[in-house]
């Protein structure tokens, strides 16, 4: 079998939900790989380049907190970064397809992981914004859902394409509910969602949709955004 | 970068709603961005001063609210 890379750090309370959210792929892609799965103290980038570079695995599961540059793991230490940083790294994912479930990796580092041979890469473009007050709860659901689905996507052998439309059916999903929802809660997690699900991205491919945010006074913006969403009408929201 | 009259409507928006929260969920880390989690109070407080994280949930209320207009 060829081998998988999970990383979860897990030292702070947002990456506990992205640990937990990563553990619940394990199980599904244990069936098809050999998987590492180097959660919490483990996901230091010693421990992780160690296994990309012995192990060569050819899907990429990391989770962490991340910017346009630079993704991380364990005490925000880098693993992978490019351009302006000293010494860009990229090669070490090289011929691999990678998930990065973090900040902002899809600006940047993502499209330059892209950019070598053979290799893919799936992110987010901006923040990943996300709510709950306990991993497993139902106001964070519908976020780690749509992540659980790109990964196993990914691990079924899916393109990373089609990995991000799961990731937006989640999404959309998790918008519909929330929608019909009396909770007071129910808006801010749906901007929460709709945001995430503008910022997927997929390399080789450039970005799935592309948001309009600009630094347009407000009064036009409605105008911009609508012409944007063209479309995509019918969703209503809250 | 966000307006004030971008950052009012939403600060508005999100006192609304922390409003009708109870006590204790106002006072509970429900919101994570950026490696920081944050309660209620705290987003609201980081929206008022116009933070990046702020910002951040400025911007994707905003988002929202473009996707509401384009319905009308």
């Amino acid at each position: 079998m060829q081998n998988l890379i999970i990383v979860r750090p897990s030292y702070d309370f947002a990456l506990e939900f992205v640990s937990y959210w990563l553990s619940q792929t394990i199980d599904n892609a244990s069936k098809k790989f050999v998987v590492y799965d180097l959660e919490g103290e483990h996901a230091y980038p010693e421990s992780i380049h160690n296994i990309l570079e012995e192990r060569k695995p050819v899907l990429t599961l990391m989770g962490g907190h991340g910017n346009p540059e630079i993704y991380s793991g364990t005490d925000k230490e880098y693993v992978i970064w490019t351009d302006p940083e000293p010494n860009p790294n990229i090669n070490k994912v090289k011929g691999m397809v990678n998930f990065l479930l973090s900040c902002s990796t899809g600006a940047k580092l993502g499209p330059d992981i892209a950019s070598q041979e053979n290799t893919f890469f799936v992110g987010y473009l901006t923040d990943f914004i996300f709510a709950g007050f306990e991993p497993g709860d139902e106001y964070s659901y519908y976020f780690g859902k749509a992540n659980i689905d790109i990964a196993n996507a990914l691990i079924n052998g899916k393109t990373v394409a089609q990995a991000v439309d799961a990731g937006i059916k989640a999404f959309d999903e998790g918008i519909n509910y929330w929608n019909k929802s009396e909770s007071a809660i129910a808006p801010m997690i749906n901007s929460y969602l709709l945001q995430n699900k503008e910022s997927l991205v997929a390399y080789p491919g450039g970005p799935v949709q592309t948001p309009v945010l600009s630094e347009t006074k407000l009064p036009l913006a409605p105008i911009i955004l609508a012409a944007a969403v063209a479309g995509l009408s019918l969703l209503m929201l809250k | 970068m966000v307006s004030q009259e971008e950052k009012t409507l939403v600060y508005d928006r999100y006192n609304q709603w922390v409003k009708s929260l109870s006590p204790q969920e106002q006072n509970l880390p429900f919101i994570h961005i950026l490696g920081k989690s944050m309660t209620p109070l705290e987003a609201l407080n980081e929206i008022l001063q116009g933070s990046a994280i702020g910002n951040s949930l400025t911007r994707a209320e905003l988002l929202k609210l473009g996707y509401l207009r384009g319905t009308l």
